[in-house]
Protein backbone atom coordinates (compact mmCIF):
# COMPACT_ATOMS: atom_id res chain seq x y z
CA UNK A 1 0.00 0.00 0.00
CA UNK A 2 1.61 3.58 -0.66
CA UNK A 3 1.60 5.72 2.11
CA UNK A 4 -0.32 9.46 2.29
CA UNK A 5 2.43 11.32 1.73
CA UNK A 6 3.29 9.55 -1.55
CA UNK A 7 -0.26 9.91 -2.80
CA UNK A 8 0.43 13.15 -2.20
CA UNK A 9 2.90 13.74 -4.27
CA UNK A 10 1.57 12.38 -7.14
CA UNK A 11 -1.52 14.33 -7.26
CA UNK A 12 0.72 17.52 -6.69
CA UNK A 13 2.59 16.54 -9.71
CA UNK A 14 -0.13 15.84 -11.45
CA UNK A 15 -1.55 18.73 -11.19
CA UNK A 16 1.65 20.76 -12.25
CA UNK A 17 1.45 18.94 -15.58
CA UNK A 18 -2.31 19.38 -16.25
CA UNK A 19 -1.81 23.29 -15.69
CA UNK A 20 1.27 22.94 -18.21
CA UNK A 21 -0.86 21.26 -20.95
CA UNK A 22 -3.95 23.68 -19.90
CA UNK A 23 -1.78 26.33 -20.59
CA UNK A 24 -0.28 24.62 -23.92
CA UNK A 25 -3.50 24.53 -25.07
CA UNK A 26 -4.64 27.70 -24.81
CA UNK A 27 -1.56 28.84 -26.41
CA UNK A 28 -1.76 26.24 -29.10
CA UNK A 29 -5.74 27.89 -29.37
CA UNK A 30 -4.89 31.00 -30.28
CA UNK A 31 -2.39 30.02 -32.62
CA UNK A 32 -4.53 27.72 -34.25
CA UNK A 33 -6.70 30.62 -35.21
CA UNK A 34 -4.02 33.23 -36.64
CA UNK A 35 -3.19 30.17 -38.55
CA UNK A 36 -6.21 28.97 -39.74
CA UNK A 37 -7.12 32.33 -40.66
CA UNK A 38 -3.62 32.85 -42.82
CA UNK A 39 -4.99 29.72 -44.59
CA UNK A 40 -7.79 30.65 -45.92
CA UNK A 41 -6.62 34.52 -46.84
CA UNK A 42 -4.12 32.95 -48.59
CA UNK A 43 -6.50 30.67 -50.99
CA UNK A 44 -7.95 34.05 -52.85
CA UNK A 45 -4.53 34.57 -54.58
CA UNK A 46 -4.26 30.62 -55.45
CA UNK A 47 -7.39 30.36 -56.82
CA UNK A 48 -7.17 33.56 -59.02
CA UNK A 49 -3.07 32.49 -60.05
CA UNK A 50 -5.01 28.92 -61.38
CA UNK A 51 -7.18 30.92 -62.90
CA UNK A 52 -4.73 32.74 -64.89
CA UNK A 53 -2.60 30.06 -65.98
CA UNK A 54 -6.26 27.96 -67.49
CA UNK A 55 -7.03 30.94 -69.73
CA UNK A 56 -3.58 30.64 -70.63
CA UNK A 57 -3.17 27.09 -70.41
CA UNK A 58 -6.45 27.57 -73.53
CA UNK A 59 -4.54 30.34 -75.40
CA UNK A 60 -1.17 28.20 -75.91
CA UNK A 61 0.11 25.02 -76.05
CA UNK A 62 1.78 24.64 -72.96
CA UNK A 63 4.77 22.17 -73.73
CA UNK A 64 7.29 24.54 -74.23
CA UNK A 65 8.43 25.87 -70.52
CA UNK A 66 10.95 23.88 -68.49
CA UNK A 67 8.86 23.47 -65.48
CA UNK A 68 6.12 21.42 -67.53
CA UNK A 69 8.88 18.97 -68.38
CA UNK A 70 7.93 15.48 -68.11
CA UNK A 71 11.23 13.71 -67.69
CA UNK A 72 11.34 9.68 -66.87
CA UNK A 73 12.22 10.06 -63.13
CA UNK A 74 15.28 8.41 -61.73
CA UNK A 75 15.78 11.15 -59.32
CA UNK A 76 12.65 11.74 -57.13
CA UNK A 77 12.54 14.58 -53.98
CA UNK A 78 10.20 14.46 -51.85
CA UNK A 79 9.81 17.21 -49.57
CA UNK A 80 8.76 16.49 -45.79
CA UNK A 81 6.87 18.95 -43.89
CA UNK A 82 6.67 18.83 -40.05
CA UNK A 83 7.10 21.10 -37.14
CA UNK A 84 10.26 22.36 -35.23
CA UNK A 85 8.58 21.37 -31.70
CA UNK A 86 6.45 18.24 -30.53
CA UNK A 87 3.95 17.31 -28.41
CA UNK A 88 1.44 17.52 -31.07
CA UNK A 89 0.17 14.04 -31.13
CA UNK A 90 0.79 12.14 -34.36
CA UNK A 91 1.23 15.49 -36.49
CA UNK A 92 4.95 14.30 -36.88
CA UNK A 93 5.06 10.90 -36.65
CA UNK A 94 2.07 10.54 -39.76
CA UNK A 95 4.15 12.37 -42.37
CA UNK A 96 7.53 10.49 -41.71
CA UNK A 97 5.70 7.20 -41.95
CA UNK A 98 4.01 8.11 -45.11
CA UNK A 99 7.31 9.63 -46.52
CA UNK A 100 9.34 6.20 -45.37
CA UNK A 101 6.84 4.28 -47.26
CA UNK A 102 7.03 6.31 -50.81
CA UNK A 103 11.06 5.96 -49.85
CA UNK A 104 10.25 2.02 -49.42
CA UNK A 105 8.68 2.17 -53.03
CA UNK A 106 11.16 3.99 -54.69
CA UNK A 107 14.08 1.79 -54.44
CA UNK A 108 15.10 1.84 -57.61
CA UNK A 109 15.68 5.58 -58.00
CA UNK A 110 18.20 8.17 -56.32
CA UNK A 111 16.26 9.81 -53.47
CA UNK A 112 16.70 13.23 -51.90
CA UNK A 113 14.86 14.56 -49.05
CA UNK A 114 14.05 18.20 -48.31
CA UNK A 115 13.49 18.28 -44.25
CA UNK A 116 11.35 21.66 -43.52
CA UNK A 117 10.97 21.11 -39.73
CA UNK A 118 13.58 19.73 -37.08
CA UNK A 119 11.03 16.99 -36.60
CA UNK A 120 11.78 15.33 -40.56
CA UNK A 121 15.31 16.87 -40.15
CA UNK A 122 16.34 14.27 -37.29
CA UNK A 123 14.33 11.69 -38.28
CA UNK A 124 16.13 10.99 -42.19
CA UNK A 125 19.53 12.49 -40.86
CA UNK A 126 19.99 9.53 -39.63
CA UNK A 127 18.52 6.92 -42.58
CA UNK A 128 18.56 8.96 -45.45
CA UNK A 129 20.15 11.77 -47.93
CA UNK A 130 18.90 14.75 -46.61
CA UNK A 131 19.78 17.40 -49.30
CA UNK A 132 18.30 20.62 -47.58
CA UNK A 133 16.97 21.92 -44.13
CA UNK A 134 14.97 24.51 -43.37
CA UNK A 135 14.49 25.45 -39.87
CA UNK A 136 12.49 27.87 -38.29
CA UNK A 137 9.35 28.60 -40.09
CA UNK A 138 7.86 30.63 -37.51
CA UNK A 139 3.77 30.25 -36.72
CA UNK A 140 3.13 32.96 -38.77
CA UNK A 141 4.33 32.48 -42.35
CA UNK A 142 5.18 35.29 -44.53
CA UNK A 143 5.08 34.44 -47.86
CA UNK A 144 8.70 35.67 -48.35
CA UNK A 145 10.11 32.71 -45.35
CA UNK A 146 9.41 29.97 -48.34
CA UNK A 147 10.43 31.34 -51.15
CA UNK A 148 14.06 30.29 -50.73
CA UNK A 149 12.33 26.69 -50.72
CA UNK A 150 10.60 27.62 -54.04
CA UNK A 151 14.24 29.15 -55.42
CA UNK A 152 15.97 25.87 -54.83
CA UNK A 153 13.33 23.64 -55.63
CA UNK A 154 13.20 25.26 -59.54
CA UNK A 155 16.88 25.87 -59.67
CA UNK A 156 17.61 22.36 -59.05
CA UNK A 157 15.15 20.94 -61.28
CA UNK A 158 15.98 22.86 -64.22
CA UNK A 159 19.47 21.35 -63.46
CA UNK A 160 17.91 17.98 -63.68
CA UNK A 161 19.16 16.99 -60.32
CA UNK A 162 15.73 16.26 -59.72
CA UNK A 163 13.03 15.23 -62.10
CA UNK A 164 10.14 14.95 -59.55
CA UNK A 165 9.17 16.47 -56.95
CA UNK A 166 6.51 15.79 -54.50
CA UNK A 167 5.83 17.55 -51.18
CA UNK A 168 4.36 15.39 -48.02
CA UNK A 169 2.14 17.20 -45.44
CA UNK A 170 -0.67 17.64 -43.56
CA UNK A 171 -3.83 19.19 -44.80
CA UNK A 172 -5.47 21.12 -42.63
CA UNK A 173 -9.91 19.81 -42.58
CA UNK A 174 -11.08 20.82 -39.76
CA UNK A 175 -9.83 21.35 -36.04
CA UNK A 176 -9.53 17.84 -35.42
CA UNK A 177 -9.29 16.01 -38.82
CA UNK A 178 -6.19 17.24 -40.80
CA UNK A 179 -5.19 14.44 -43.44
CA UNK A 180 -1.84 13.27 -44.94
CA UNK A 181 -1.53 14.89 -48.48
CA UNK A 182 1.01 14.07 -50.84
CA UNK A 183 0.98 16.68 -53.41
CA UNK A 184 2.84 16.85 -56.94
CA UNK A 185 5.08 19.83 -57.29
CA UNK A 186 7.22 19.39 -60.52
CA UNK A 187 6.76 19.21 -63.44
CA UNK A 188 3.31 20.95 -63.46
CA UNK A 189 1.21 18.78 -65.28
CA UNK A 190 -2.61 19.41 -66.08
CA UNK A 191 -3.72 16.81 -63.91
CA UNK A 192 -1.97 17.98 -60.82
CA UNK A 193 -3.49 21.70 -61.75
CA UNK A 194 -6.54 20.37 -61.84
CA UNK A 195 -6.26 18.42 -58.66
CA UNK A 196 -5.27 21.83 -56.80
CA UNK A 197 -8.43 23.40 -58.52
CA UNK A 198 -10.89 20.96 -56.95
CA UNK A 199 -9.41 21.30 -53.84
CA UNK A 200 -9.25 24.69 -53.60
CA UNK A 201 -12.90 24.76 -54.80
CA UNK A 202 -13.91 22.81 -52.14
CA UNK A 203 -12.57 24.46 -49.43
CA UNK A 204 -13.46 27.69 -50.34
CA UNK A 205 -17.01 26.23 -51.56
CA UNK A 206 -16.48 29.07 -54.42
CA UNK A 207 -17.48 28.30 -57.42
CA UNK A 208 -15.08 27.86 -60.19
CA UNK A 209 -15.74 29.84 -63.59
CA UNK A 210 -13.85 28.34 -66.50
CA UNK A 211 -13.58 30.81 -68.83
CA UNK A 212 -15.11 29.91 -71.74
CA UNK A 213 -15.23 31.72 -75.05
CA UNK A 214 -13.56 34.46 -73.66
CA UNK A 215 -10.47 35.71 -75.86
CA UNK A 216 -8.32 37.65 -74.21
CA UNK A 217 -5.32 39.74 -75.21
CA UNK A 218 -2.14 39.11 -74.04
CA UNK A 219 0.64 41.65 -72.95
CA UNK A 220 3.37 41.38 -74.07
CA UNK A 221 2.13 37.63 -75.09
CA UNK A 222 0.94 34.66 -74.03
CA UNK A 223 4.00 32.52 -74.02
CA UNK A 224 6.00 35.35 -71.71
CA UNK A 225 2.88 35.79 -69.74
CA UNK A 226 3.38 31.87 -68.85
CA UNK A 227 7.23 32.10 -68.20
CA UNK A 228 6.35 34.83 -65.76
CA UNK A 229 3.23 32.73 -64.02
CA UNK A 230 4.89 29.75 -63.74
CA UNK A 231 7.19 30.17 -61.43
CA UNK A 232 5.22 32.15 -59.52
CA UNK A 233 2.49 29.37 -59.03
CA UNK A 234 5.50 27.17 -57.18
CA UNK A 235 5.80 29.01 -54.96
CA UNK A 236 2.48 30.17 -54.12
CA UNK A 237 2.08 26.08 -53.75
CA UNK A 238 4.70 25.63 -51.25
CA UNK A 239 3.71 28.94 -49.69
CA UNK A 240 0.19 27.03 -49.25
CA UNK A 241 1.65 23.67 -48.78
CA UNK A 242 3.67 25.86 -45.61
CA UNK A 243 0.54 27.45 -44.44
CA UNK A 244 -1.77 23.81 -44.52
CA UNK A 245 1.20 22.52 -42.44
CA UNK A 246 0.99 25.03 -39.78
CA UNK A 247 -2.86 25.33 -39.37
CA UNK A 248 -2.62 21.38 -38.76
CA UNK A 249 0.11 21.53 -36.43
CA UNK A 250 -1.81 24.00 -34.10
CA UNK A 251 -4.65 22.24 -34.29
CA UNK A 252 -3.04 18.45 -33.89
CA UNK A 253 -1.73 20.23 -30.79
CA UNK A 254 -4.22 21.82 -29.03
CA UNK A 255 -6.24 18.74 -29.97
CA UNK A 256 -3.16 16.59 -28.14
CA UNK A 257 -2.94 19.21 -24.99
CA UNK A 258 -6.60 19.06 -24.50
CA UNK A 259 -6.82 15.08 -24.06
CA UNK A 260 -4.24 15.43 -21.98
CA UNK A 261 -5.53 18.05 -19.75
CA UNK A 262 -8.45 15.69 -19.61
CA UNK A 263 -6.99 12.77 -18.63
CA UNK A 264 -4.71 14.54 -16.02
CA UNK A 265 -8.18 15.51 -14.50
CA UNK A 266 -9.03 11.53 -14.65
CA UNK A 267 -6.04 10.29 -12.98
CA UNK A 268 -6.53 13.48 -10.54
CA UNK A 269 -9.85 12.02 -9.76
CA UNK A 270 -8.64 8.33 -9.67
CA UNK A 271 -5.89 9.38 -6.86
CA UNK A 272 -8.26 11.77 -4.29
CA UNK A 273 -10.13 8.63 -3.87
CA UNK A 274 -7.81 6.45 -3.41
CA UNK A 275 -6.16 9.37 -0.82
CA UNK A 276 -8.67 9.41 0.91
CA UNK A 277 -9.91 5.56 1.01
CA UNK A 278 -6.43 5.71 2.79
CA UNK A 279 -6.83 8.37 5.30
CA UNK A 280 -9.54 7.32 6.55
CA UNK A 281 -8.94 4.01 6.71
CA UNK A 282 -6.01 5.39 8.80
CA UNK A 283 -7.92 6.79 10.76
CA UNK A 284 -10.46 4.02 11.40
CA UNK A 285 -7.17 1.70 12.28
CA UNK A 286 -6.20 4.63 14.74
CA UNK A 287 -9.41 5.10 16.48
CA UNK A 288 -9.71 0.98 16.68
CA UNK A 289 -6.24 1.04 18.24
CA UNK A 290 -7.64 3.92 20.90
CA UNK A 291 -10.72 2.32 22.19
CA UNK A 292 -9.05 -0.99 21.87
CA UNK A 293 -6.62 0.59 24.74
CA UNK A 294 -9.46 1.70 26.77
CA UNK A 295 -11.53 -1.56 26.84
CA UNK A 296 -8.54 -3.23 27.82
CA UNK A 297 -7.74 -1.06 31.10
CA UNK A 298 -11.36 -1.34 31.98
CA UNK B 1 -21.32 47.50 -75.65
CA UNK B 2 -23.13 47.10 -72.36
CA UNK B 3 -24.02 50.33 -70.82
CA UNK B 4 -26.02 49.44 -68.00
CA UNK B 5 -22.65 50.16 -66.01
CA UNK B 6 -19.82 52.44 -65.78
CA UNK B 7 -18.05 50.74 -62.87
CA UNK B 8 -15.57 47.32 -62.44
CA UNK B 9 -15.43 44.95 -60.29
CA UNK B 10 -12.07 44.91 -58.30
CA UNK B 11 -9.83 43.08 -56.17
CA UNK B 12 -6.45 43.31 -55.66
CA UNK B 13 -4.93 39.73 -54.31
CA UNK B 14 -1.78 39.29 -52.51
CA UNK B 15 -0.41 35.65 -51.24
CA UNK B 16 -0.74 36.52 -48.04
CA UNK B 17 -4.13 38.94 -48.42
CA UNK B 18 -6.94 40.37 -50.39
CA UNK B 19 -5.68 44.06 -50.09
CA UNK B 20 -8.82 45.71 -52.00
CA UNK B 21 -12.24 44.36 -52.73
CA UNK B 22 -15.01 46.00 -54.68
CA UNK B 23 -16.12 48.53 -56.97
CA UNK B 24 -14.30 51.41 -58.94
CA UNK B 25 -14.31 53.58 -61.22
CA UNK B 26 -10.91 52.65 -62.51
CA UNK B 27 -7.53 51.74 -62.14
CA UNK B 28 -3.93 52.61 -63.19
CA UNK B 29 -1.95 49.67 -63.64
CA UNK B 30 1.93 49.66 -64.18
CA UNK B 31 2.58 46.46 -66.77
CA UNK B 32 5.80 45.57 -68.38
CA UNK B 33 4.79 47.28 -71.19
CA UNK B 34 3.73 50.87 -69.77
CA UNK B 35 1.39 52.00 -67.67
CA UNK B 36 -2.25 51.38 -68.63
CA UNK B 37 -5.47 52.29 -67.01
CA UNK B 38 -8.65 50.08 -67.13
CA UNK B 39 -12.12 51.41 -67.29
CA UNK B 40 -15.21 49.80 -67.53
CA UNK B 41 -16.08 48.01 -70.93
CA UNK B 42 -12.02 47.37 -71.12
CA UNK B 43 -11.61 44.50 -74.05
CA UNK B 44 -10.48 40.65 -71.62
CA UNK B 45 -6.80 41.30 -71.24
CA UNK B 46 -3.71 39.51 -69.43
CA UNK B 47 -1.06 41.29 -68.63
CA UNK B 48 2.16 41.30 -66.46
CA UNK B 49 3.21 43.71 -63.93
CA UNK B 50 5.70 45.71 -62.80
CA UNK B 51 6.56 47.36 -59.49
CA UNK B 52 5.35 50.46 -58.89
CA UNK B 53 2.33 52.48 -58.12
CA UNK B 54 -1.12 51.61 -58.53
CA UNK B 55 -3.97 54.11 -58.46
CA UNK B 56 -7.32 53.09 -57.71
CA UNK B 57 -10.41 55.94 -58.71
CA UNK B 58 -13.27 55.65 -57.25
CA UNK B 59 -15.43 58.75 -57.27
CA UNK B 60 -13.67 61.53 -55.41
CA UNK B 61 -11.52 58.96 -53.69
CA UNK B 62 -8.30 57.43 -54.81
CA UNK B 63 -6.12 55.07 -53.33
CA UNK B 64 -2.53 54.67 -53.92
CA UNK B 65 -0.16 51.55 -53.29
CA UNK B 66 2.60 50.17 -53.58
CA UNK B 67 3.03 47.10 -55.85
CA UNK B 68 5.76 44.54 -56.95
CA UNK B 69 5.46 41.99 -60.04
CA UNK B 70 2.25 39.79 -60.47
CA UNK B 71 -0.67 39.55 -63.29
CA UNK B 72 -3.91 41.19 -64.32
CA UNK B 73 -6.90 39.49 -65.47
CA UNK B 74 -9.17 42.04 -67.22
CA UNK B 75 -12.79 40.20 -67.96
CA UNK B 76 -16.32 41.25 -68.48
CA UNK B 77 -15.49 44.43 -65.99
CA UNK B 78 -14.00 42.11 -63.74
CA UNK B 79 -10.69 43.07 -62.77
CA UNK B 80 -8.20 40.78 -60.48
CA UNK B 81 -5.13 42.53 -59.63
CA UNK B 82 -2.27 39.65 -58.45
CA UNK B 83 0.89 40.60 -57.12
CA UNK B 84 3.63 40.23 -54.57
CA UNK B 85 2.94 43.03 -52.43
CA UNK B 86 0.14 45.91 -51.95
CA UNK B 87 0.68 48.67 -49.41
CA UNK B 88 -0.90 51.39 -49.19
CA UNK B 89 0.26 54.90 -48.11
CA UNK B 90 -0.78 54.18 -44.17
CA UNK B 91 1.45 51.18 -44.27
CA UNK B 92 4.15 52.04 -46.28
CA UNK B 93 7.47 53.18 -43.14
CA UNK B 94 9.36 56.02 -46.13
CA UNK B 95 12.41 56.09 -43.83
CA UNK B 96 12.59 52.29 -43.64
CA UNK B 97 12.44 52.47 -47.62
CA UNK B 98 14.80 54.76 -48.25
CA UNK B 99 17.46 53.17 -46.22
CA UNK B 100 16.48 49.80 -48.24
CA UNK B 101 17.05 51.71 -51.16
CA UNK B 102 20.39 52.96 -50.71
CA UNK B 103 21.57 49.78 -49.07
CA UNK B 104 20.22 48.08 -52.80
CA UNK B 105 22.07 50.71 -54.61
CA UNK B 106 25.61 50.27 -53.04
CA UNK B 107 25.56 46.79 -53.11
CA UNK B 108 24.15 46.46 -56.91
CA UNK B 109 27.51 49.28 -57.61
CA UNK B 110 29.78 45.89 -56.81
CA UNK B 111 27.31 43.76 -58.77
CA UNK B 112 30.56 41.59 -60.58
CA UNK B 113 31.31 40.40 -56.82
CA UNK B 114 27.46 39.43 -56.41
CA UNK B 115 26.06 36.16 -57.12
CA UNK B 116 22.73 35.72 -59.51
CA UNK B 117 20.75 34.71 -56.75
CA UNK B 118 22.24 37.71 -54.54
CA UNK B 119 21.80 39.92 -57.47
CA UNK B 120 17.81 39.08 -58.16
CA UNK B 121 17.07 39.38 -54.59
CA UNK B 122 19.06 42.89 -54.57
CA UNK B 123 16.96 44.09 -57.35
CA UNK B 124 13.54 42.89 -56.19
CA UNK B 125 15.06 45.00 -52.79
CA UNK B 126 15.65 47.77 -54.75
CA UNK B 127 12.53 48.02 -56.96
CA UNK B 128 10.40 47.11 -54.18
CA UNK B 129 11.78 50.22 -52.06
CA UNK B 130 11.36 52.24 -55.28
CA UNK B 131 7.77 51.48 -55.68
CA UNK B 132 6.98 52.48 -52.00
CA UNK B 133 8.93 55.66 -52.20
CA UNK B 134 6.86 56.82 -55.16
CA UNK B 135 3.97 56.10 -53.29
CA UNK B 136 4.59 57.49 -49.94
CA UNK B 137 5.59 60.63 -51.80
CA UNK B 138 2.08 61.47 -52.42
CA UNK B 139 1.34 61.88 -48.50
CA UNK B 140 3.30 64.59 -48.60
CA UNK B 141 1.90 66.40 -51.79
CA UNK B 142 -0.86 66.65 -49.81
Amino acid sequence: MLSTQQIRRQIQSTQNTSQITKAMEMVAASKMKKSQQAALLARPYAEAALNILQSVGESVEPTKHYLLENREVKNLCIIAVTSDKGLCGGFNSNVLREVQKIVNLNKDKKISIIAIGKKAENYFKKRNEVSAVFNGIGDTVELRETLPISKLLISEFLDKKYDKIIAVYNNFISTIKQDIKVKKLLPITRRSLEETIEEIQDMAKNEYKKNNGVDYKFEPSAEKVLRNLLPNLVETQIYHVVLESNASEHSARMVAMKNATDSAAEILDDLKLLYNYIRQQKITQEISEISAGVAAQE
Amino acid sequence: MSTHTNKINLRVITPEKVAYQGEADGVTIPTKSGEITVLANHIPIISTMKHGELVIRNGKEEIFMAVYNGFIEVKKNCVIVMTDIAERISEIDEEKAREAKEKAKKLLAEKDRLSDVVFADTTAMLEKSLARIKVARRKRRR
